[in-house]
């Protein structure tokens, strides 16, 4: 298998490659004299000619070690026997005696009157009739850019001319040093101009590294928080809100202030979700919905820091009482769920065609209703006397109806328009299972993650209830009086298969958080707290443990 | 302005009757001293002292980026006069216009040596000398440095130089790219004590240097010639040099002149036939005397082609001799002191 190259463009006619080998010139011309010259060289160099030839270089490939869309590593064989020619100009000092005494010690030198007068000579050096053969080892990836190496030297021949054809042992002279110089520039100098042009075509932190991206983010973003980080941004401010498959100048607008990286995966995550495959692309360091709730600590999200200044007590920044309400509420659902993300096959079966929108890439892990009650989301509590219909009913609807139509997906922004189910109804349906918030604040220090929480009307914050998770009504009942209560710690009156084993999980942490809470109390001081905690909180900041979030 | 161990090591020459002019290298040695004068970089401090009549320190300490110095030793087998800066001649310390007389033959004189030691801080470089009278006609030189930035750590220069009078010849070697060198004078006429007849008012010399590196297989060469007046020319005293480098086309041509007791000119055009480049220098020298007690302080000047002005003043201060000087080219606007610099020293 080989390649075929369009060399026509560059081809020295051609217009358009006027402008390429402007650049390449330039590029080249500072590249040669960026280095400290020797002395022999007295002059700028100067890329007077550059011209790639007409015929393009052989590649054949040898090995394929790994390929995707976004990776690559291979082999190949590369051979050229084309016409490119570069003419170099530049001054030399042509009397060695000048130079060697220039480096001379002044004690030591033998300080003659005359015979180490200068004489500056242009010389117009020309490299033509390349002749490489070689194994080139490429290995791509869009997180780390391109490395090129050469398995062997590649150079096998190169006929370089100048001032001093004439003069033998000068032209011999030239000839050995410009080959080694060459050989120099494939082996070393090209592998790290590729790798770094690559890394700042694709890596827009290296290149904000290098300060020529004014718009680059004020913090990186990390691989595996963008998902967290749209829903998280969006919630706060709409503007902000980026979506892979707005239009091109919506997307410009805000693609500066997202990681190019991660832009690139979750267009080719939507893409995959725009047809019937099964397959999900894997996004390294991504905690999907579906696995979310066992890994709550893990899962990182970070804040703007302007918005941790003003937290909004009514519309919480994490997922709060917004027109985001379902996008929140459907969150907490998925994540609460990990068990039923092991059974993919359901996922197929589409319970409306309407949830095919593009946008919707909500986990619905509920029986669509039919009679939509409009209640205000601040009133839902007040809706407590349907819970027990509506938690009987979820715990059936996931297990039987399927919980979505697509595979696992990572948390968007949704929109009103794309969900066809009334939250208001389904919500107190969901409240038996614990909907725990991904919150961590940005710094150690920073308490501002808990205050974002939104709680529920405040009472007196007694214990939490205990429900036993076999009996499921019951404990849902008090489940809801408790969550009326205590701001901090509802517990789900059960859940089938997993979700059990996750509750009784939250419940021992809530448990242990309130009896170290209430041992707090009795000592009276806010300091007095205990070593495990006070250790636990150094290890993971001051509010790294599990916050449980009211809705 | 003369280092204190170059002045010494003229002391001893002058004390072991060693004609340092009649040599090839000094062949325009007076065009050389008023335009190729050194300019002072920084601040610097020189402390020096002719302990003994033998032995001599020297301590400088100066700051350029950093605070850098050297100290020195001096050895001398043959005693030799304490130049004091409170009242040394300063035309000694600053050379100019250079007076040449009839050729002579040398005067026996003993074996004597000398041997010289500085050491630079904080870089650690090492310079050595050693001086050696082989008989009234030859001396050998040896000088080195051992520097770790240097190639190979270090450097020996190895020099057999040889004066007749009528003529002078060196023959060197250097470790480094293991050069080769030899270079020799030759006085046209006769010499001094003529037993009878006029005096002659000028002198023509001629000379040639030859060099070759084996390690590094390159050659250099050149030649040249000099026309002087003698003190018993009627007119101002002046000296023409035309020097030749063959392989590289390079000529140069020098004009010195002096103009009374206190002011000498020189000019300097040089010129490459094979690249057409031409260069032209000119400079002065004028001193300043105090009455009958000989000179005050001199000030040097010169102009180069590209429009760069060097000045140079020296002088005597109570018992501290000064110098300070600048570079200043007036193309560029801003910027255009470029060097400046003052150096005081004191010696006892």
């Amino acid at each position: 298998m080989a390649f075929n190259f369009n060399w026509s463009p560059l081809s020295a006619t051609s217009t358009s490659s006027t402008a390429f080998y402007d650049h390449a010139k330039s590029l080249l011309t500072a590249a040669l004299n960026k280095s400290s010259k020797p002395p022999i060289i007295v002059d700028d160099i100067l890329v007077d000619d550059l011209n790639l030839g007409a015929s393009a270089p052989d590649l054949e490939i040898l090995e394929i070690g790994d390929i995707a869309e976004d990776r690559f590593r291979g082999i190949f064989r590369m051979s050229y026997r084309g016409d490119a020619c570069l003419t170099l100009r530049t001054k030399v000092q042509a009397n060695p005696l000048n130079t060697y005494l220039s480096t001379a010690s002044s004690i030591t030198s033998p300080g003659p009157l005359a015979a180490n007068s200068p004489l500056t000579i242009p010389v117009q050096i020309t490299l033509s009739q390349f002749k490489l053969s070689g194994f080139v080892i490429l290995v791509f990836s869009k997180a780390k850019g391109i490395t090129l190496v050469f398995r062997n030297d590649p150079l096998e021949s190169l006929k370089v001319s100048s001032t001093f054809d004439s003069i033998p042992f000068i032209a011999d002279y030239l000839q050995k040093e410009i080959e080694r110089q060459v050989r120099r520039l494939f082996q070393e100098d090209l592998p790290v101009a590729v790798h770094r042009l690559s890394l700042r075509l694709w890596n827009p932190e290296y290149a904000a590294s290098l300060g020529d991206e004014a718009t680059a983010p004020a913090k990186p973003l990390q691989t595996g928080e963008s998902e967290k980080e749209d829903a998280d941004e969006d919630a706060e401010n709409d503007d902000q809100y980026f979506n892979p498959l707005l239009s091109a100048s919506e997307r410009e607008e805000s693609s500066s202030q997202f990681s190019q990286k991660n832009l690139l995966k979750l267009s080719s995550l939507m893409d995959a979700q725009n047809t019937l495959s099964l397959d999900t692309p894997k996004i390294a360091d991504v905690v999907f919905r579906a696995w979310a709730s066992g890994v709550a600590h893990n899962a990182t999200m970070w804040d703007k820091p302007g918005a941790l200044d003003a937290p909004l007590a009514g519309e919480s920044r994490s997922y709060a009482f917004s027109e985001n309400g379902d996008a929140i509420e459907t969150q907490s659902i998925a994540s609460s769920r990990p068990s039923l993300s092991t059974t993919p096959s359901r996922c197929n079966i589409p319970t409306t065609p309407s949830r095919r929108k593009k946008k919707h890439r909500v986990v619905d892990l509920r029986k669509r209703r039919t009679e939509p009650t409009k209640t205000p989301l601040s009133s839902e509590p007040s809706s407590s006397e349907s819970t027990p219909l509506a938690s009987a009913a979820s715990s059936e609807c996931a297990v039987e109806e399927g919980y979505c139509e697509r595979p696992p997906a990572p948390i968007r922004r949704v929109r009103e328009d794309s969900i066809d189910y009334d939250p208001t109804e389904i919500r107190p349906s969901l409240r038996p299972t614990v909907p725990i918030t991904l919150i961590r604040p940005s710094s150690p220090t920073d308490s501002t993650a808990t205050e974002d929480i939104t709680y529920p009307p405040r009472g007196p914050p007694t214990t939490a209830s205990k429900p036993i998770p076999a009996d499921k009504e019951k404990a849902h009942l008090r489940q809801q009086e408790s969550w009326r209560e205590s701001p901090k710690i509802r517990m789900p009156p059960g859940a089938p298969g997993g979700i059990l084993e996750q509750a009784i999980l939250s419940k021992i942490m809530a448990e242990i958080q309130r009896t170290l809470e209430e041992e707090r109390i009795k000592r009276g001081s806010v300091d007095g707290k205990w070593g495990v905690e006070r250790e636990l909180e150094n290890l993971c900041g001051q509010e790294e443990l599990p916050a449980y979030r009211a809705i | 302005m003369l280092d204190f161990m170059d002045h010494v090591q003229n002391a001893f020459y002058t004390s072991t009757n060693w004609n340092v002019d009649n040599g090839y290298t000094r062949l325009n040695s007076s065009a050389q001293s008023i335009l190729d004068f050194r300019t002072p970089r920084g601040l610097r401090f020189h402390l020096s002292s002719l302990s003994t009549p033998n032995f001599a320190t020297s301590y400088s300490l100066g700051s350029i980026s950093v605070i850098d110095g050297s100290l020195s030793y001096l050895y001398s087998t043959l005693p030799l006069s304490s130049p004091k800066s409170a009242d040394v001649d300063l035309r000694l310390l600053s050379p100019g216009y250079r007076q040449h007389h009839p050729w002579k033959y040398p005067s026996p004189t003993r074996d004597d040596a000398l041997m010289y030691g500085r050491m630079f801080l904080p870089s650690g470089t090492l310079e050595a000398l050693y001086l050696k009278r082989l008989g009234a006609t030859k001396q050998v030189r040896v000088t080195a440095v051992s520097d770790s930035k240097l190639k190979h750590g270090g450097t020996i220069l190895a020099m057999l130089q040889q004066d007749t009078g009528k003529w002078s010849s060196e023959y060197l070697y250097s470790t480094d790219v293991a050069l080769l060198g030899w270079r020799g004078l030759w006085n046209f006429g006769e010499a001094d004590p003529r037993p009878e007849g006029d005096k002659p008012v000028g002198r023509f010399s001629g000379g040639a240097e030859v060099y070759y590196g084996v390690l590094n297989k390159s050659a250099g060469m050149s030649t040249g010639l000099r026309y002087t007046t003698l003190p018993q020319h009627p007119g101002i005293p002046l000296t023409m040099t035309l020097t030749l480098n063959p392989l590289m086309g390079h000529w140069t041509a020098t004009y010195a002149v002096k103009v009374g007791e206190k002011a000498a000119f020189a000019s300097r055009f040089e010129f490459n036939m094979f690249s057409y480049e031409s260069d032209i220098v000119m400079g002065a020298e004028l001193w300043r005397s105090k009455g009958e007690e000989g000179m005050e302080g001199v000030l040097k000047a010169k102009m180069t082609q590209n429009g760069s002005l060097g000045l140079l003043w020296e002088g005597r201060l109570k018992e501290l001799l000064f110098s300070i000087g600048g570079a200043v080219d007036f193309r560029r606007g801003e910027g255009m002191v470029k060097v400046l610099g003052v150096e005081i020293a004191y010696s006892s």
